[in-house]
């Protein structure tokens, strides 16, 4: 199985606090992985790194074989807050920005999952409930064809049945040979997607193992087993 | 890789469209206080129309400047432009490109509306005006095209300055511990704010001397043209100097806050 991440002692320093320290990974393709932390963790941070929308040096990062930031935003879709988008923007205004700076964003997957996702492209922004601008987020970030999407909290703030919805639709829009990368610090609701886990803990990567594997070396579910490592009583 | 021209396009949208709504803003009032000073001064009211267009046209080009420059900061920390696979100096690039195509745009439609206006005030027989217009020599325009392209040059460098404060603040705020903080960044700004213009004046006014040993005089159209052409080649090189120092800190360590 090829590599679709690999990081090489990646650390990242901001206001004089170490947020993430000597991370080293390395990922396999087609899986979809957790990566599990407590709020604050370096989550989302270890997500924009990849993305390089925070600053790096392009040595520390390798996506699908390569180092350049540019290159590596061509292999990677960001789930983007649209916080950069005007209030007043339509859900179509988007959708037409996403069609003229992506290649790669799928007009036909947008459809179907909009679809899905039962989005209105007339509505505005400002006018979304939470709920349904993380649909919105998620089917931006699907409608892309990359090799690794990384869906930071997708999950955060948004009712029970748009989490279904939205699980479903990763589960049903992600193409065998992509790999879906989903942060949380709630474990229980995408336990069931997972393939392999990453938790980061005191600033660096605490595990990197399959689902499988922990279940059979520790005989605990994901969410006991994380639940287990925060509250440190288990031995390593 | 996305392209060049996808991303120019929704620049270009997101600049066309304020520039349109400042125009129209620009409309109404314009229309507004025509119509307060027909209703004061009936028929001569009329007269006033190039001097309201010309107060007009100061104040649009102010507004759009500042909100152009605003538009500008914001693209290159958005991560919705940020995320798009094309290198920082090409969205740098496009970035500026379009912003002053939004300004061009803005002068050109400007232009077409001082056209109508000079045929209203023809047509109402408005003498003076007539008699402004009716003595301009080719001399004249010439300067008028030179005076545009140093204006259009100032501009540039107004606005890449700004993204250069914007981003040296952004820079010396990461790395301070309390750095997020309103009050070290009101600080940051004053000092990096304070430097800079210093820095700016400190070299022009060494760069005017060096050219104009004798004394700086502007007597005729020939010494206004000659200043025109020194400043824009000195424009030129600034806005060189700011954008390879606004491409490098963007590519190594600016962030999106977006």
């Amino acid at each position: 199985m090829s590599k679709i991440l690999e990081i090489d002692n990646l650390s990242y320093r901001k206001n004089s606090k170490t947020i993430l320290n000597h991370i080293n990974l390395s990922l396999d393709s087609g899986k979809i992985i957790g990566l599990l932390g407590e709020n604050g963790s370096g989550k989302t941070t270890l997500m924009r790194l990849i993305a390089g929308v925070n600053a790096s040096s392009e040595k520390n990062i390798t996506v699908n074989g390569m180092t350049q930031k540019s290159k590596i935003k061509s292999q990677v879709s960001l789930s983007d807050y649209l916080d950069g988008f005007a209030k007043s923007s339509r859900i179509d205004d988007i959708v037409r920005f996403y069609r003229n700076a992506y290649n790669d964003f799928s007009d036909e997957k947008y459809k179907e999952i909009s679809e899905y996702l039962n989005l209105d492209g007339t509505k505005r922004l400002a006018s979304l409930s939470t709920g349904t601008r993380g649909k919105l987020v998620i089917a931006l970030a699907l409608s892309r064809e990359v090799k690794l999407y990384l869906l930071d909290e997708p999950l955060n703030g948004i009712d029970s049945m748009s989490r279904k919805k939205i699980i479903s639709s990763i589960i049903r829009w992600k193409t065998e040979d992509s790999t879906i990368i989903i942060s949380d610090h709630y474990v229980t609701e995408i336990a069931s997607l997972l393939d392999d886990i990453v938790i980061i803990k005191d600033q660096t990567v605490y595990e990197v193992d399959s689902v499988e594997n922990i279940q059979m070396k520790y005989h605990l579910g994901i969410e006991e087993y994380y639940e287990k490592v925060y509250e440190g009583g288990l031995a390593r | 890789m996305s392209d060049f021209f996808g991303v120019s396009k929704n620049l270009m949208w997101n600049k066309f469209k304020l520039m349109n709504w400042i125009l129209v803003i620009d409309a109404i009032a314009i229309v507004v206080i025509f119509f307060i000073n027909l209703f004061k001064m009936g028929y001569s009211s009329f007269e006033f129309i190039p001097v309201l267009f010309v107060s007009s046209i100061m104040i649009v080009n102010f507004v759009s400047v500042v909100m152009l420059a605003r538009v500008n900061e914001r693209v290159l920390t958005s991560s919705n432009y940020r995320l798009i696979p094309i290198s920082d100096t090409k969205l740098y690039l496009s970035n500026i490109l379009t912003t002053f195509l939004a300004m061009v745009y803005l002068w050109i439609v400007e232009t077409v509306i001082n056209g109508l206006v000079d045929l209203i005030a023809i047509i109402i027989k408005y003498s003076k005006y007539k008699q402004l217009n009716g003595n301009i020599s080719s001399q004249d325009i010439m300067s008028a095209i030179q005076l545009l392209l140093f204006m259009a040059l100032a501009t540039i460098v107004v606005w890449s300055g700004i993204t250069l404060i914007h981003f040296i603040v952004n820079l010396v705020s990461g790395f301070l511990p309390f750095g997020r903080q309103k009050f070290v960044l009101f600080l940051v700004y004053l000092v990096v704010i304070g430097l800079s213009l210093w820095a700016f004046n400190y070299i022009m006014i060494n760069i005017f001397t060096a050219f104009y040993q004798n004394g700086f005089q502007i007597d005729t159209v020939r010494q206004l043209n000659s200043t025109l052409w020194i400043g824009s080649g000195i424009a030129c090189i600034w806005i060189a100097l700011f954008s390879v120092i606004n491409i490098y800190l963007m590519k190594r360590w600016i962030e999106t806050v977006r």
